[in-house]
């Protein structure tokens, strides 16, 4: 799976889960400040990106992993498309 | 204390609206294609829910159909109560009456299709892996008042009932008590039956042979010196007999439990200010 297919995955998941087919969802979008994502919206987002993309996704599992690489990512408000992009690839590489 | 419940004699009707399907159009059966089934005799309200406007879209998928019909409703409802909820939010009370939301059919076949060998295993891992979270919230019937109560900016007392044929009828009462004790200033009873969940609707269908039909309906009640004819002293076994010639039995449609409520308005269309 291209960069690019993953990221147009994500980002219907993430109008689906937000109801909005418009929404302007960009790599470097953050999920909370700029898409406006709440603690519910996560976990629907990690069960449609399980259904339509296979992988199962666990945003703890994310910020843990970008911490210990020192991205600058301290908890989950840092998030951005792009990070789930990269744990998804890392992981399933 | 006492003397405001003596002052408060009576009942206005400030606000009322009905939403039914075109009750000319033929009747039709609800097919289940996940469980298999169906159910006869029904008339849906002509709206998907997809096209329904929602103060919060973002909330759409974790709103029942009854939810969503009734949050269209919001804006209107809201430009009848900001007078109370300017000078107070906790001032009106929602009294709620529907039925449980729906399940989700599909994730349900498909766990109790993989959890008939090992079942402590493999259903706990289908059941993890396929409940959508947000389905959860669907299926809650305190989420319909809270989420018009969000959009409303409503802090009073939010009640729900669930009784499938007198849940409306038992809004409507407490309704009446707590305005008459002079609990809330004003009163928004609501009611909204939709075909979400096919066994709910099943047993409705079960309770009535009439069509079956989803309705939805909500007014807004204030105390008044004017006798509106909704006589708030009388317990629910004298409802109907309390609001005369409000109430009428329809013959032919039935709006499950909002049938009582559906009814009254459809009875009382045009009249506000009695």
């Amino acid at each position: 799976m291209t960069q690019e297919v993953l990221f147009n995955s994500i980002k219907d998941a993430i109008r689906d889960v937000v109801n909005n087919q418009k929404l302007d969802v960009e790599a470097n979008s953050l999920l909370i400040g700029d898409l406006g994502l709440e603690s519910i919206d996560f976990l629907d987002l990690s069960s449609e990106i399980e259904n339509t993309i296979g992988f199962e996704l666990d945003f703890k599992e994310v910020v843990e992993h970008l911490k210990q690489k020192s991205s600058g990512v301290a908890d989950i408000k840092g998030l951005t498309v792009q990070n789930i992009i990269d744990f998804i690839e890392t992981k399933k590489a | 204390m006492n003397d405001k419940i003596a002052t408060a004699s009576s009942l206005r009707v400030l606000w009322q609206k009905h939403q039914i399907p075109d009750l000319s159009l033929a009747a039709q059966a609800w097919v289940d294609p996940v469980f298999e089934d169906s159910i006869p005799n029904i008339r849906r309200l002509a709206v998907e829910n997809s096209d329904i406007v929602v103060p919060d879209p973002k909330a759409f998928r974790s709103m029942s159909r009854a939810s969503l019909v009734l949050s269209s409703w919001a804006e209107e409802i809201k430009s009848v109560l900001s007078p109370f909820l300017e000078q107070s939010s906790f001032s009106v009370g929602i009294y709620c009456a529907v039925e449980n939301g729906p399940i989700d059919g599909p994730s349900t076949a498909e766990i109790i299709k993989r959890s008939s060998e090992q079942f402590d295993v493999s259903f706990a891992e289908a059941y993890r892996k396929l409940r959508n979270p947000k389905m959860y919230l669907k299926q809650l019937p305190n989420l319909v008042p809270a989420q018009l109560g969000i959009s409303l900016g409503v802090q009073g007392p939010m009640n729900v009932y669930t009784h499938s044929i007198d849940g409306s009828l038992q809004a409507l009462e407490q309704a009446k008590i707590d305005l008459s004790s002079q609990f809330v200033k004003a009163a928004l009873v609501v009611s909204a039956h939709t075909f979400d969940d096919f066994w709910v609707v099943k047993r409705s269908r079960k309770q009535d042979a009439r069509v079956l039909c989803e309705g939805a309906a909500g007014l807004i009640l204030v105390n008044t010196e004017v006798d509106s004819g909704i006589d708030n002293k009388n317990s629910l076994m004298d409802m109907k007999k309390s609001l005369k010639s409000d109430f009428f039995y329809d013959l032919q449609n039935y709006f499950g439990i909002s049938d009582p409520l559906v009814n009254l308005i459809r009875n009382r269309e045009g009249r506000y200010n009695i």
